[in-house]
C-alpha cells in the first residue's frame, strides 16, 4: 500500500514537471512568436479593426485582399526567384571559403593565427553605410553592378569573417587526435578535412549556412545600391519600394513581409534535420 | 455583416481604383506595349530616366503613360524606367555622385538633394529650353534657388504646396465649419478629437521620420509670417516662430493621435479617423487610390493663421550635366517636349496635381473640376529660400537641431521658448563650420 | 582507410616559389631542414595555410578592406557634398570630434545598448538551448518557432512593432494595463524613459535565435559521455550545468559575445526607424546613427567618416580583448 502510494506520488510529481516543464516551452514561444501572430492577424482583417482599442486578439474578419493586390500588382514570383539565386549563392561562397578558412586557424599550424583571427573580426566593425560608397565606386568602374552574383559576392565578404569564426567554435570541440588519425590514415590535410572533419562538424555547418541564407535574403543596403534595373530586384528591395513618398499601404506590407519571411522559415526547417543528423556524428567520434 | 464605412470597402474600392485606372490608360498602355519592343530597337538612343515615381500609386502609371505618348510621336529617343524606392533614393545619388557621377542622363530630384547636386556641378543647364518656349519669365519663384548666372538647372516635374486638406464629411457630421481663424482652427480639431475612435488633426512629430516632420513643421511657423533662417542668421526663436510652435503643442495635445506614425495616421486618415492634415497638393494623389471613401469629402482651405502663406517647393527633372553630348541632347529633347503646354497638361491631368511651374501649363477646365483644390490655390506662395535663407543648403542638418529640441516640448512639456532659444544658440555655434567652404 | 585525395600534389602545388628553389639542394640538406622544422613545430604542409589564408584576406580585401583603408582617408578630407573644392585638412576632423558633445553622449548610449544586447540575447539564447536540448514531443517544432524572429525582414519587424507600441490602439497598452498601477495607456517609443528599453527588448527579440542556434550546436557537440560520468557521480542538474556544460561551451558564449556586440554596435534600422534617436536629446542615438545622419543626411561624408574611424577604433579595443581571451582557451586545450 506504502510503495503503490509514494510511486504514485513519484509519479505524479513527475508528471507535475512534465506540466511546468511544457508550460514553460509553450509560454517561451507564445511569448517569441506574438509579435508574428500580430502581424498576421492585422494583415488578414481590415487594418481598422486594429485601430481600435482594446483592439481585439482575435481576427474579426478574415480578408485577403491585401495578399491579392500584392500578388496583382507585383512581380512578387521575380522577387521571390531573384532572391533565391542571391541567398544560395552567397551560402554557397561562404560555406566553400569559411570551410577552408576555419579549418586553417584550427588545425594548420602557421604563424599569424590572432591576427589573422582579428583581421575577421576587424572587418565587422564600420557600419556598411560607411563601407558602400568604395563598394560602388569600383563595382562601376568594372562594370559589375546590376547583377546577381556580383552582389552575392559582396554578400558573401560581409558575413564571411562571422561565419568563419563560427565554424572554427564547432571545429574547436573536434579532437585533434581525429584530425592527426585520418594524416597518419595517408590523407592529405584537405582530404582529412573533406573526410573527416566536415561530417563531424555538420552542426556548424548547418548554422553557418542558415547565418548566411538569411543574411542575403534580408540585406537590403547592398541590394538597393548596386541593383538597379527592376528585374533583379532581390525581396528585400521589392518590399521597401512598396513604401512611397507620401504612403505606407500598411496591410500590404505586412502581407509582403509574411510571405517573403516564410521561406527563410522552410530553409531552416529544412536544414535542421541536419542538427540531429550532425548530433549522431557527433557520438561516433568518442 | 458589414457596416458601411467599414475597412472591408478600402481594398475593394482600391480595386476598382485600378480597374478604373485600366481603363484610363488602356489605349496608351497597350499601344506601348505593342509598340515598345519595336520602337526601343528603332531608337537612335536610349537613355534612363532615374527616378523614385516609378513605385508611386498613381504617379508611376501617369509618367508610363507621358513616355508612352513620347514614344509614340517620335522615335529618335527612347526612355527607360530606372531608379530605387523613395526612401534610398536620395542616398543612391549621394553615393552615386560620390563616385564621381550620376548615373543616367535624366533624373527626378527632391527640393533638398537638387541644391547639392547644383552646387557639385552635376546638373546641365536648362535655360536654352525655357528660352525656346518663351516661358523664361512666366516660371514659378520655386525655381530660383536653381539658377546660376540667371540660368535655371531643374525644371519643375511637381510643385508641392501646402494647404489645410479635410474630411468635409467628418465636420458636417458634427456640424462644423472650415476653420478661419487659428482660435477657430483649435475649437474645431479640439470638437473632433474623441480619442481614440477620433482625431481632430494629424501632423507629423516623431524623430524616426525626421523628413515627413520638419517638411511640415515649417509650414507651421510661416502661418504665422515665421521665417526660419535669414542669410546666415538663425530665426528659430523669434516671435513668429514660437507662435506656431506653441500652436503645435496645443494641437498635439487637444487634438492628435500621439506618438502615432505617418503610416498609421494614413490609413486613419483613409478611414476617416483623423479630420484635417497640413499637407501638400501632391498627397491628394495617393487619397484617390488609396482613400476611396474618403476622397469625395475632401476639402481644402489656406493654412488657418495671420499669414496666409503656403510653402511652396518644386521637385525638378534634372538633365546629368557628365552624360554624354548625344545622351544630354536626347534628354533636353525630352524636356523640351514635356514642357510644351499640351504635353504637360497631360502629365498634371494624370497626376491630379494643380499648381503648375507656368500659367498655361494647366488648363481651367481641368481645375475647375478639382473640389478639393480652392485652399491650395489660393493661399500665398513662399519658396524654402525665403523661409530657410542659405541654410537651405542644410535644410535637414537645421531642421534636426529645431526638432530635438521641440521634441521636447512635446513629450516632456518643456516651455517652447527655452526649447527654441536652444535650438537657435545650436544652430549659430553650427553656422561657422556649416558654411565653411561653401561660397554662396 | 583509404583515401582518395592525392595528397602529394595538393601539398606540393600549394607550395610557395620559393620552396621550389630548395628542391635544387641536396637531399641532405633537405633533410635536415626538415627535421629542423619539425623540431619547430612544422608540420609537412606548412604552406597550405598560408595559401587558404591569402585567398580569404586577398577577397576581403576587395570588398572590405579596401573601402576602410578609403574611409580611413576621407576622415583627413573636408568632402562635404557641395563643397567649393575637397581638399586635405589634417585632423581637423578629429579636432572637432574631440569637442563635440554630442559624439561623447552618442559613444555612452551605443555602450549602454550594447551591454544589454549582448548580456540579454547571450542569456536568453543560452536559456533557450538549454531547454531546447532536453527530449521532448514537438522539440523541432519548438526549435523552428524561435527561429522565427530571426528570419523576419528587420523593415517588418520595424512596422509591427511600430503597431503594437502605438499610444492610442497598440496591443501593448492591453498587457501594459494587466500589471496593477497602469490605468492609462503609455506613450512608449516617446516616453523618454522607455524608449531605450523598448528598443532594446526589440533588438535581443530580433538577435537572440542566432545565438540560440549556435548555442544549442555547441551544446549539441558535447560528447554524451561525459554527462553519462556526471550522472554516475550523481550530480544534480545544476552541477552538471555549472561545472560541465558551461565550461564545454565556454568558448561558444564568448564568440557569441563578440558577435552580439558586433551586431548592437551595426544595429541601424531596429534603432533608426523606430525611435530615430528620439524621443529627443538623443536619448537613443547610438554611434551608427549618428554617422548615417552625418553621411547621409547632413551630406557631410568626412565628419561621417571620422565618426566611422572612431567607432572603429573603439570596437577594435573590445575585440582585442576577445582575441586575447580566445588565445588563452586555444592554448588550453592544444596543451
Amino acid at each position: 500500500m506504502a510503495a503503490s502510494s509514494t510511486a504514485a506520488v513519484h509519479k505524479l510529481r513527475r508528471l507535475g514537471k512534465g506540466v511546468a516543464f511544457y508550460a514553460l516551452i509553450l509560454g517561451f514561444c507564445a511569448a517569441v512568436l506574438f509579435p508574428v501572430y500580430w502581424m498576421i492577424v492585422n494583415s488578414i482583417q481590415p487594418l481598422n479593426h486594429g485601430m481600435q482599442f482594446p483592439p481585439p486578439l482575435i481576427p474579426k474578419e478574415i480578408s485577403f485582399l491585401p495578399f491579392i493586390t500584392l500578388f496583382e500588382n507585383f512581380p512578387v514570383a521575380r522577387w521571390l526567384v531573384n532572391s533565391l539565386l542571391l541567398a544560395g549563392m552567397t551560402t554557397l561562397i561562404v560555406l566553400a571559403l569559411a570551410v577552408l578558412g576555419s579549418f586553417a586557424m584550427t588545425f594548420l599550424r602557421w604563424r599569424g593565427k590572432a591576427a589573422f583571427g582579428l583581421l575577421l573580426l576587424m572587418t565587422q566593425m564600420l557600419p556598411e553605410a560607411l563601407v558602400v560608397i568604395p563598394v560602388y565606386a569600383m563595382y562601376r568602374n568594372l562594370g559589375l553592378s546590376d547583377s546577381l552574383p556580383a552582389l552575392s559576392l559582396v554578400d558573401a565578404a560581409f558575413i564571411l569573417p562571422i561565419c568563419i569564426w563560427i565554424l572554427k567554435n564547432s571545429f574547436d570541440s573536434i579532437a585533434e587526435e581525429i584530425y592527426e588519425a585520418a594524416l597518419i590514415d595517408g590523407c592529405s590535410p584537405l582530404g582529412a578535412l573533406v573526410r573527416t572533419l566536415l561530417p563531424l562538424s555538420a552542426p556548424g555547418l548547418v548554422a553557418i549556412s542558415v547565418v548566411s541564407f538569411f543574411y542575403a535574403w534580408n540585406e537590403y543596403l547592398f541590394a538597393v545600391t548596386l541593383v538597379t534595373s527592376p528585374d533583379i530586384r532581390p525581396v528585400a528591395v521589392g518590399l521597401a519600394s512598396l513604401k512611397v513618398m507620401l504612403d505606407t499601404p500598411i496591410d500590404r506590407v505586412l502581407a509582403a513581409a509574411l510571405f517573403f519571411s516564410i521561406f527563410p522559415v522552410i530553409f531552416y526547417l529544412l536544414i535542421q534535420r541536419y542538427i540531429v543528423a550532425g548530433l549522431s556524428a557527433g557520438a561516433v567520434k568518442g | 455583416m458589414n457596416k458601411p464605412g467599414n475597412g472591408l470597402l478600402l481594398p475593394r474600392s482600391m480595386s476598382m481604383g485600378r480597374r478604373d485606372f485600366l481603363k484610363r490608360t488602356a489605349v496608351a498602355g497597350l499601344a506601348a506595349a505593342l509598340a515598345t519592343p519595336a520602337l526601343a530597337q528603332n531608337a537612335k538612343i536610349k537613355i534612363p530616366l532615374v527616378s523614385w515615381m516609378w513605385n508611386e500609386p498613381g504617379r508611376g502609371d501617369a509618367w508610363r503613360a507621358i513616355l508612352a505618348k513620347f514614344h509614340a510621336e517620335q522615335s529618335d529617343v527612347f526612355i527607360e524606367e530606372a531608379g530605387a524606392p523613395f526612401n534610398e533614393f536620395t542616398n543612391n545619388m549621394l553615393i552615386q555622385s560620390q563616385s564621381g557621377k550620376i548615373n543616367g542622363a535624366l533624373f527626378h530630384t527632391t527640393p533638398d538633394l537638387v541644391v547639392r547636386l547644383l552646387r557639385g556641378g552635376h546638373l546641365e543647364p536648362l535655360q536654352d529650353i525655357v528660352d525656346k518656349l518663351g516661358i523664361g519669365d512666366k516660371l514659378s519663384a520655386a525655381h530660383d534657388h536653381l539658377r546660376i548666372d540667371g540660368k535655371v538647372h531643374g525644371l519643375d516635374i511637381v510643385t508641392v504646396k501646402f494647404g489645410l486638406l479635410y474630411n468635409s464629411a467628418m465636420f458636417e457630421k458634427a456640424g462644423l465649419g472650415a476653420p478661419a481663424s487659428v482660435e477657430e482652427w483649435v475649437e474645431t480639431s479640439t470638437a473632433l478629437t474623441k480619442s481614440p475612435d477620433q482625431f481632430g488633426i494629424y501632423s507629423p512629430h516623431l524623430m524616426s521620420e525626421p523628413g515627413d516632420f520638419w517638411f511640415i513643421l515649417q509650414q507651421w511657423a510661416v502661418m504665422f509670417d515665421g521665417v526660419w533662417a535669414d542669410g546666415r542668421k538663425p530665426l528659430v526663436n523669434t516671435a513668429p516662430v514660437i507662435e506656431g510652435m506653441k500652436l503645435f503643442k496645443t494641437m498635439y495635445d487637444k487634438a492628435m493621435p500621439k506618438g502615432t506614425d505617418t503610416a498609421t495616421a494614413n490609413q486613419m486618415y483613409a478611414n476617416g479617423r483623423i479630420g484635417q492634415q497640413l499637407i501638400v497638393s501632391a498627397a491628394v494623389n495617393i487619397w484617390s487610390s488609396s482613400g476611396p471613401d474618403i476622397y469625395p469629402s475632401l476639402r481644402s482651405v489656406v493654412p488657418p493663421g495671420p499669414s496666409g502663406k503656403a510653402i511652396t517647393r518644386i521637385h525638378p527633372i534634372c538633365v546629368n550635366a557628365n552624360a554624354s553630348d548625344d545622351e544630354k541632347a536626347a534628354a533636353k529633347a525630352f524636356v523640351e517636349w514635356l514642357y510644351k503646354p499640351e504635353n504637360y497638361q497631360e502629365l498634371m491631368e494624370r497626376c491630379l496635381d494643380v499648381v503648375p511651374p507656368y500659367p498655361e501649363a494647366i488648363r481651367q477646365e481641368y481645375l475647375d473640376k478639382q473640389f478639393w483644390a480652392e485652399g491650395y490655390l489660393a493661399g500665398k506662395s513662399i519658396t524654402p529660400l525665403e523661409i530657410m535663407g542659405d541654410y537651405i543648403f542644410f535644410n535637414q542638418e537645421f531642421g534636426n537641431v529645431v526638432m530635438d529640441k521641440f521634441s521636447e516640448v512635446l513629450v516632456a512639456d518643456r516651455p517652447v521658448e527655452d526649447a527654441m532659444a536652444d535650438a537657435q544658440q545650436e544652430l549659430e555655434k553650427a553656422s561657422e563650420r556649416l558654411f565653411e567652404g561653401f561660397t554662396l | 582507410m583509404v583515401c582518395e585525395w592525392d595528397e602529394g600534389r595538393i601539398g606540393r602545388s600549394s607550395r610557395p616559389p620559393g620552396n621550389i628553389e630548395r628542391m635544387f639542394q641536396s637531399a641532405t640538406a633537405e633533410a635536415v631542414e626538415e627535421r629542423a622544422r619539425q623540431r619547430r613545430g612544422w608540420n609537412r604542409h606548412h604552406s597550405l595555410p598560408y595559401a587558404l589564408v591569402l585567398l580569404i584576406v586577398a577577397y576581403l580585401g576587395v570588398f572590405i578592406l579596401f573601402p576602410i583603408a578609403q574611409q580611413f582617408l576621407t576622415s583627413f578630407s573636408n568632402n562635404v557634398v557641395g563643397v567649393d573644392k575637397v581638399t586635405w585638412v589634417g585632423l581637423r576632423n578629429y579636432e572637432r570630434l574631440f569637442e563635440d558633445e554630442d559624439f561623447w553622449f552618442a559613444v555612452q548610449v551605443t555602450f549602454t545598448y550594447m551591454a544589454f544586447v549582448v548580456v540579454g540575447a547571450v542569456s536568453l539564447g543560452l536559456l533557450a538551448a538549454l531547454l531546447l536540448n532536453r527530449k521532448f514531443r514537438g522539440r523541432n517544432l519548438a526549435r523552428s518557432a524561435i527561429a522565427v524572429p530571426w528570419a523576419f525582414p528587420e523593415i517588418s519587424a520595424v512596422l509591427v512593432f511600430l503597431w503594437m507600441c502605438n499610444p492610442t490602439f497598440g496591443v501593448m497598452n492591453v498587457f501594459a494595463r494587466l500589471i496593477p498601477g497602469i490605468e492609462n495607456n503609455l506613450n512608449w517609443l516617446s516616453d523618454p524613459k522607455l524608449a531605450m528599453p523598448l528598443v532594446i527588448a526589440l533588438s535581443i527579440w530580433k538577435a537572440f535565435p542566432f545565438t540560440f542556434l549556435v548555442i544549442l550546436a555547441a551544446l549539441q557537440a558535447i560528447p554524451r559521455e561525459t554527462y553519462e560520468a556526471a550522472e554516475v557521480d550523481g550530480a544534480n542538474p545544476l552541477q552538471v550545468l555549472r561545472h560541465i556544460t558551461i565550461p564545454e561551451i565556454t568558448p561558444t558564449l564568448l564568440l557569441m559575445a563578440v558577435l552580439m556586440s558586433i551586431f548592437s554596435f551595426k544595429q541601424f534600422t531596429l534603432i533608426w526607424l523606430t525611435t530615430g534617436g528620439g524621443p529627443y536629446g538623443g536619448i537613443t542615438e547610438t554611434l551608427v546613427l549618428r554617422i548615417y545622419q552625418t553621411a547621409f543626411r547632413f551630406f557631410d561624408l568626412a565628419y561621417g567618416a571620422t565618426l566611422g574611424v572612431s567607432g572603429f577604433v573603439i570596437v577594435l579595443g573590445l575585440t582585442l580583448l576577445f582575441v586575447y581571451a580566445q588565445q588563452r582557451q586555444d592554448r588550453a586545450r592544444r596543451r
